[in-house]
C-alpha cells in the first residue's frame, strides 16, 4: 500500500525549502511552538485525503483542514506561490498553491501532475483536541453552520462513528488488547454518543477522563478497522490529557501498529513519548526524528534515526537548563 | 599525590590533604568512597560504573544480569541510602559526627541517563535521604545530592579532577 517517503516544500507556511525523507514505520516532529509540525501532518493529510477520494475540491480541503479563508495564510508570508511535491512508494505528486484574492478552484494546480499505482487509503487525523466526547450531532453542526473547528476534528467524529470494516475481525491489531486493558472495558456507540463499558457499569463518554478518552479514540480506530495494515496516522501533540504513566502503553500500541504496516506521524513536546519510543523501539523498527527549527530564513528540518543524535531538540535543552540550575543550587557551584 | 583509581575513574584528591578513602577505613557498616572535608562542609563521593560492559566478555550472562538487577532505580536507590546512613553512623560511632551540610555527589562512570533522568534520580535520592526541611527533625542534615558524570564533575569541582581510565 502506498506510504509517504518524501516531502519537499517551497514557500509553504513556515517552510522557505524543506526536504523530508519520511519512514514507513514511525515519524516524530520535535520543535518548539510555531515552527510548522502540526502544519506538516495536515499538508500531507490534504494531499493523500485528496487523492484517496480522487475527486473534488483540493483548495476547499486545504482551507478546511488549515482552517483558514485564502490560500495567501498558506503561502509563507503571503507570497505569490508555494510548491508542494512528495512521493509515495508507489509514485509522485507535485501541486502548486496559488496567492488569490477569492476563493476558486483552480488556485491549486498539479504543476507536474500526480501519478499512482495504487490510491492510498483514506488517512486519519486525530487532532490534540479530543473529539471522543464531543460526537453527538457534531457531524451535522459541522456540515451546517460555520463552527470553529477545522476539518480533522469533523473527520476523525466521522471515522469513530463509522460501522466495523469487513476485514477488521482477521486484522485485528495486539495493541487492542492493551487499550482495553487500559480502559478496563470496551467502547460502545449508541445514538452517536460513545460509552464506557466496564464490570462496574456503563459511563458515557463526556465523563470519562479525557486522557482515557484518547486512548479509547485509538481503541475505536482499530477495532472500526480503520487502523488496519497501509493505513497513515497523523496524531498531533498525543501528550495532551494522557498521564505520563500512560505513555509507555501508548508508545508500546503505536509500536505494534507501525509492525503492523501503518505509517504513523506524530508531532510532540512530550519528553516521556521520545523516551519510551527510544527505549522500546528495536533495531527493526523504523523510527525517525524530524527536528525543526525556526530560523530567519524559514523553519529548517533535520533528520536522524537514533533520538541521541537529535538536535535542536528543544525538550532535552530544557531539561539540561534544568539540570545545570539543580546542580549550580545543590552545589553552590557554577560550571567552570 | 592522592590519586585513586575506583569504578572505571581515577580520582586526584592532591588539592585537599583533608580527605579519606572512606571505605577503606569503613569497612563494618558500609559507607561511600570518599570523604573531602571542605571550609564550607564536607563533599560525600560515591562512584559507580553504570556500565554492563565493565563486565568481562567472558563472564556475562548470569553476572550481567545480575548486574543490571542492581542497578534498577529501587533497588540502586536504597543502596545508595545505605552507604549514606553507614557513613554517618560510622562516623557518630567513631566520635566524628558529621557536621553540616553535606553535599552527597554519586560520580557516574558511564551512563545511558540523560540530563531528565538524571536530575530525577538527584530528587528521587533527595527524597530517600534525612534531609531538614520543613519535617526536620534535630538528628536531620543539611544535605543536597547530586549525580554527575565526569564531564560535569570536573566542571563543577575543577580542583578534584576526574578522567575515565582507558
Amino acid at each position: 500500500m502506498p506510504y509517504h517517503q518524501e516531502l519537499i516544500l517551497d514557500n509553504f507556511t513556515a517552510f522557505r525549502a524543506a526536504h523530508f525523507k519520511f519512514s514507513p514505520g514511525i515519524n516524530v516532529f520535535v520543535g518548539e511552538n510555531g515552527t510548522g509540525k502540526t502544519h506538516v501532518m495536515k499538508l500531507l493529510y490534504v494531499i493523500q485525503y485528496h487523492l484517496f477520494r480522487d475527486n473534488g475540491s483540493m483548495n476547499s480541503l486545504l482551507l478546511g483542514v488549515f482552517q483558514s479563508d485564502s490560500n495567501t495564510d498558506i503561502i509563507r508570508n503571503g507570497g505569490g506561490l508555494a510548491n508542494i511535491k512528495g512521493y509515495f512508494n508507489n509514485g509522485y505528486w507535485d501541486f502548486d498553491i496559488m496567492k488569490i484574492k477569492d476563493f476558486h478552484e483552480r488556485d491549486i494546480h498539479p504543476s507536474g501532475g500526480y501519478s499512482l499505482l495504487t490510491n492510498p487509503k483514506r488517512p486519519i487525523f486525530i487532532p490534540s483536541i479530543d473529539m471522543m466526547g464531543h460526537t453527538k450531532r457534531f457531524i451535522s453542526t459541522y456540515d451546517e453552520y460555520q463552527i470553529d473547528f477545522d476539518q480533522t476534528h469533523r473527520d476523525i467524529v466521522a471515522l469513530l462513528l463509522s460501522p466495523e470494516k469487513r476485514s477488521t475481525q482477521e486484522n485485528q491489531n495486539p495493541g487492542l488488547k492493551i487499550l482495553t486493558n487500559i480502559l478496563g472495558g470496551e467502547i460502545e456507540e449508541e445514538s452517536e454518543r460513545f460509552y464506557l463499558k466496564t464490570p462496574q457499569g456503563r459511563q458515557a463518554m463526556p465523563l470519562v477522563a479525557d486522557g482515557l478518552r484518547k486512548i479509547a479514540t485509538l481503541y475505536q480506530l482499530i477495532k472500526n478497522g480503520w487502523l488496519e495494515p497501509g493505513a497513515v496516522l497523523f496524531w498531533d501533540e498525543p501528550e495532551i490529557h494522557l498521564s505520563p504513566v500512560l505513555m509507555d502503553e501508548v508508545v508500546a500500541v503505536l509500536l505494534e501498529l507501525a509492525r503492523s504496516g501503518v505509517q504513523i506521524f506524530l508531532a510532540t513536546h512530550s519528553y516521556v513519548i521520545l523516551k519510551e519510543l527510544d527505549l522500546q523501539a528495536l533495531a527493526a523498527d523504523d523510527v525517525r526524528y524530524f527536528a525543526l527549527e525556526s530560523t530567519p530564513e524559514g523553519t529548517t528540518v533535520e533528520m536522524t534515526s537514533d533520538y541521541a543524535q537529535l538536535h535542536p531538540n528543544p525538550i532535552a535543552e530544557q531539561f539540561d537548563s534544568l539540570y545545570d540550575r539543580e546542580l549550580t543550587r545543590a552545589t553552590g557551584r557554577r560550571r567552570t | 599525590m592522592s590519586v585513586y583509581q575506583e569504578s572505571g575513574i581515577e580520582l586526584d584528591l592532591s588539592a585537599t590533604p583533608q580527605h579519606e578513602k572512606h571505605d577503606t577505613i569503613n569497612t563494618v557498616l558500609g559507607g561511600v568512597d570518599f570523604q573531602i572535608i571542605e571550609p564550607t562542609g564536607q563533599l560525600w563521593l560515591e562512584m559507580k560504573s553504570w556500565s554492563p560492559n565493565v563486565i568481562p566478555t567472558h563472564r556475562r550472562g548470569g553476572q550481567r544480569r545480575s548486574y543490571l538487577s542492581k542497578m534498577r532505580s529501587g533497588k540502586f536507590g536504597r543502596e545508595l541510602r545505605e552507604k549514606f546512613l553507614g557513613t554517618c553512623t560510622f562516623l557518630t560511632l567513631t566520635g566524628a559526627p558529621p557536621a553540616a551540610p553535606i553535599l552527597y555527589v554519586l560520580l557516574l562512570e558511564s551512563t545511558p541517563a540523560d540530563s531528565a533522568l538524571r536530575s530525577h534520580m538527584m530528587t528521587r535520592m533527595r527524597s530517600m535521604l534525612p534531609r531538614s526541611g520543613s519535617r526536620a527533625r534535630a538528628w536531620m542534615h543539611t544535605i543536597e545530592v547530586v549525580v554527575v558524570d565526569t564531564t560535569e564533575w570536573n566542571a563543577r569541582f575543577p580542583s578534584y579532577p576526574a578522567r575515565l581510565l582507558p
